[in-house]
């Protein structure tokens, strides 16, 4: 039998030889060899002296919640509460194997780019439509004034010119009456001219 | 998995054995696991009945910390349980099962990990690990303090492994995976999975070897 130290290939077999899970006939060899080789004894005495430190970090020795169960089955419960789709979301990731979701996932991305480039794509017209619809802003506002100047600024100008027309109306008649007066004073001596 | 000869045979009432020549070739788990999609949730607690304390070993001596093994072990059956619909047999179900299992251990470490790293706070406890806890085994005081001293040295061994390495040495050592099955759940080849236990035990050999010589004198 080759020296399994000798090669890191077959170095594997010295730790399955010391947790004594080889094949029986390769147990044999192996208690052979090494009972020869000093290379594989000190690793043997090594890895055991490995393998039983290990066996002192003994989780037996723990004691699991008695309510573990219980904690679960609420969990599980509560989770049946949940909407379909948190629930669908949920195990789309909950198996733990890359490749239950990697298509998807993959689709997904696929989808984005496309939607990415649609939304590039069309990017530089909306931009083109967005800067006409700038120029043309001023015009549609000043249409808008136009249009709507009228509706609601009517009453108003009504109003104003109804408050204008009662003050021409109170000068014209004070004027008339200053006429009158000056008229009368003026004329006075017209009309005791003409009289 | 050392419970695998206690499995409970499945009742017909259930509307287990419709199909027996599928159920032989599938193993016994995979067999509850498809019966758990097929809505039989007493398959479910057969499951949780038959794993529950490896998973939570398992996650505990990655972590070494019962309290978030028993948090991360519950994620684990929850996300079982989820995914009960979509459960295929390809895989051996303990394959499966540890792949989640380790998938949310070397998530929580590496989170871990960056949380220190943020908080940058010196720790004299290594990295993702808790207080020990250790069982009042001992006669005496002394020792006592003596395996307790010894438990800390192999903890604090085991805890500074690359995360893959300590998940392959827990897998190998403590769950009895052969090479395959670890492979299968750390998503690797067979080969890639032998360098990751040489190297650990060699990791692990170098930083305990003054035990040996402790032990010895």
């Amino acid at each position: 039998m080759n020296c399994p130290m000798q090669s890191h290939e077959t170095a594997e077999i010295l730790l399955d030889y010391c947790a004594r899970a080889l094949p029986a006939d390769t147990l044999a060899r192996m208690d052979v060899h090494v009972a020869m080789c000093s290379d594989c004894r000190q690793q043997l005495a090594a890895q055991k002296m490995i393998w039983s430190a290990l066996d002192e970090f003994d989780a037996s020795e723990l004691n699991i919640s008695s309510d573990f169960d219980r904690r679960l089955y609420a969990r599980i419960e509560a989770e049946h509460r949940d909407p379909v789709w948190v629930r669908a979301w949920r195990s789309l990731f909950a198996s733990g194997q890359p490749g239950a979701w990697r298509p998807a996932f993959s689709m997904m991305a696929v989808a984005g780019v496309a939607v990415l480039g649609l939304f590039l794509v069309r990017l530089p017209d909306a931009v083109s439509n967005e800067s006409k619809s700038a120029v043309n802003a001023p015009v549609a506002i000043s249409a808008e004034v136009e249009t709507e100047t009228p509706v609601k600024t009517a009453p108003l100008k009504t109003a104003t010119v109804d408050k204008l027309d009662v003050e021409h109306l109170d000068r014209a008649l004070e004027d008339l009456e200053m006429l009158q007066v000056l008229g009368g004073t003026g004329n006075g001596p017209g009309k005791s001219n003409a009289l | 998995m050392g419970s695998v000869d206690k499995i409970p045979q499945p009742s017909p009432e259930n509307g287990v054995n419709t199909d027996m020549s599928v159920a032989a070739a599938i193993e016994h788990d995979a067999q509850l696991m498809l019966q758990v999609r097929d809505g039989d949730t007493a398959s479910f607690g057969l499951l949780l009945e038959r794993h529950r304390v490896p998973v939570i070993h398992f996650v505990y001596r990655m972590i070494q910390n019962q309290a978030i093994a028993e948090e991360l072990a519950q994620e684990v059956f929850l996300r079982v349980y989820r995914s009960r619909a979509t459960y295929e047999p390809t895989a051996k179900f303990t394959t499966w099962l540890f792949r989640i299992t380790t998938h949310l251990a070397l998530n929580w470490i590496r989170d871990q990990k960056n949380e220190r790293r943020q908080q940058s706070l010196d720790s004299e406890a290594p990295e993702g690990t808790a207080p020990l806890q250790v069982a009042d085994a001992g006669p005496n005081v002394e020792q006592r303090m003596v395996k307790s001293a010894r438990m800390d040295e192999i903890r604090r061994a085991i805890a500074e492994l690359p995360d893959k390495q300590r998940a392959a040495v827990m897998m190998h050592k403590y769950e009895e995976m052969d090479y395959q099955q670890i492979a299968g759940v750390l998503s690797c080849s067979e080969s890639a999975v032998k360098s990751l236990l040489f190297r650990a035990y060699e990791s692990l050999r170098s930083k305990l070897a003054h035990l040996n010589r402790s032990v010895s004198e």
